[in-house]
């Protein structure tokens, strides 16, 4: 049995199968079944469950959507499973082997970030550092408004969503948390001086908060667009319509 | 020196017979790599909260390994933090880098949880003949975490507690809190869940 700190649930397996269940509201979901006595569970920071499914010697993830794909097989009694953040890579228990193996999840790791300015001349200032020694797993939305106030969108590897903000004279007013939780980079456009800001909850939806003129952020409001494996990217016009794209799964 | 075959892609299986004694090969899988080898049968893992360390145990010996990860991603020199942790399978950290596990025959038949803490002391608590062998630590990192374990065969309910109780030792005996019942007869058509407290 495994807790998922990304979904606050408990995932489990019996059987052939491997199951959630809400611990608030006791709702159970059947995830992955067709297994062989799957044993060690483990979670990435973008939300896959990976299984040790030791009666095939085989690897399982699920991703948030629901995929089921197989990630390597020939393992030898596969049974304990853990993911480690700071490499990206399971490590895994070969029970009948007396080892203990690792696997390259591709899972991007969570680093410090950085950015540089380019003067209209094409000249590029050196490398700038966010304050407050912020990690991320994904790159930060940026976004300027009409008072040229920088800002900074950005999710930790504890998949909390985060601003700062930029005044023209270089100082940065702190890291806030959103209130959202996210394992996707957000996206943000300015409307004049509103900015629109998305990301992907936890929940694989599109959410949408706006700060207004007066800096203030509105609550969390879901938009129309379809479950998503990974954040949306958003742009604005002149006229104030903002345009979100995301990638369709066939 | 036996070699194995460069083209083999995944696991290679064989018993060599030689002078009366057998050997049994594995070769790796596509993408896999050893991080240690050598241990005896092993089980559960899990990585420390606060250090680079890989913590294995084996069900079946009892022991408890740790193996420290170096910064080149390669293992460190591995050592016995105990040959007295008896849990089934899995094993799992809080937030304070006490590491549990459930063991399923503790004391005339009963199960229970084990852990080992800070200083290597190997405890146990909550004897109950529910116990099943899953658990999950909520949220390590939070003094509230709770303590979830599947119940047994017979049971069918998944039990909390508070983490800190383990810790504090208050909750010796069978005094966990039922929270749900777990329906799972003809699953997975049915996976039922209902909230109930004894």
């Amino acid at each position: 049995m495994y807790y998922r700190a990304s979904r606050a649930d408990l995932v489990g397996s019996k059987d052939n199968a491997v199951f959630s269940i809400n611990i608030n509201s006791g709702n159970c979901t059947p995830l992955v079944s067709n297994l062989v006595q799957p044993n060690g569970l483990a979670e990435d920071s973008q939300g896959n469950l990976y299984i040790a499914d030791t009666g095939t010697g085989k690897i399982i993830k699920r991703t948030p959507l629901g995929q089921v794909v197989e990630i390597t097989k020939g393992l030898s009694s596969p049974s304990g499973l853990v993911w480690d953040k700071q490499t990206g890579r399971l490590f895994v228990a070969e029970t009948a082997a007396n080892r203990v193996s690792t696997i390259p999840t591709g899972v991007a790791l969570a680093g410090s970030l950085y950015f540089k300015v380019r003067n209209p001349s094409g000249g590029w200032s050196g490398w700038q550092t966010m304050p407050g020694g912020f990690k991320s797993p994904s790159e930060p939305a940026a976004v300027l408004d009409t008072n040229l106030n920088l800002h900074i969108f950005a999710h930790k590897a504890d998949n909390t969503l985060w601003r700062n903000q930029r005044t023209p004279g270089g100082v940065w007013t702190g890291w806030k948390y959103m209130s959202m939780r996210t394992s996707s980079a957000p996206s943000a456009v300015a409307v004049g001086n509103v900015i629109y800001l998305y990301t992907r909850g936890l929940d694989d939806k599109i959410w949408m908060s706006t700060r207004s003129t007066t800096g203030i952020w509105s609550t969390w409001s879901l938009t129309p667009m379809t479950l998503s494996p990974e954040g949306p990217e958003a742009a604005a016009d002149k006229l104030g319509n903002t345009y979100l794209f995301q990638r369709f799964y066939q | 020196m036996l070699k194995v075959h460069s083209t083999v892609r995944f696991i290679l299986l064989s018993w060599i017979n030689c002078l009366g004694l057998s050997f049994l090969f594995f070769s790796h899988p596509a993408f896999t790599a050893t991080f240690v080898s050598g241990l005896s049968t092993p089980t559960g893992i899990a990585i420390h909260p606060q250090q680079r360390l890989l913590y294995i145990n084996s069900g079946a010996s009892g022991t408890l390994w740790k193996v420290p990860i170096l910064s080149n991603g390669a293992a460190g020199a591995i050592s016995v933090v105990t040959d007295q942790f008896n849990p089934t399978s899995q094993i799992n950290f809080d937030a304070a880098g006490n590491i549990y596990g459930i063991v399923t025959d503790c004391r005339y038949g009963d199960g229970c949880v084990e852990w080992v803490d800070n200083s290597g002391t190997v405890c146990r608590a909550n004897y109950s003949e529910y116990i099943g062998t899953g658990f999950g630590i909520e949220t390590p990192g939070i003094s509230s975490s709770r303590f979830f374990v599947a119940g047994g065969e017979y049971s069918k309910y998944l039990y909390q507690n508070i983490l800190s109780a383990f810790n504090l030792g208050l909750s010796l005996g069978r005094v966990s809190i039922t929270i749900y019942s777990i329906y799972f007869a003809n699953y997975p058509t049915i996976c039922r869940v209902q909230a109930k407290v004894l």
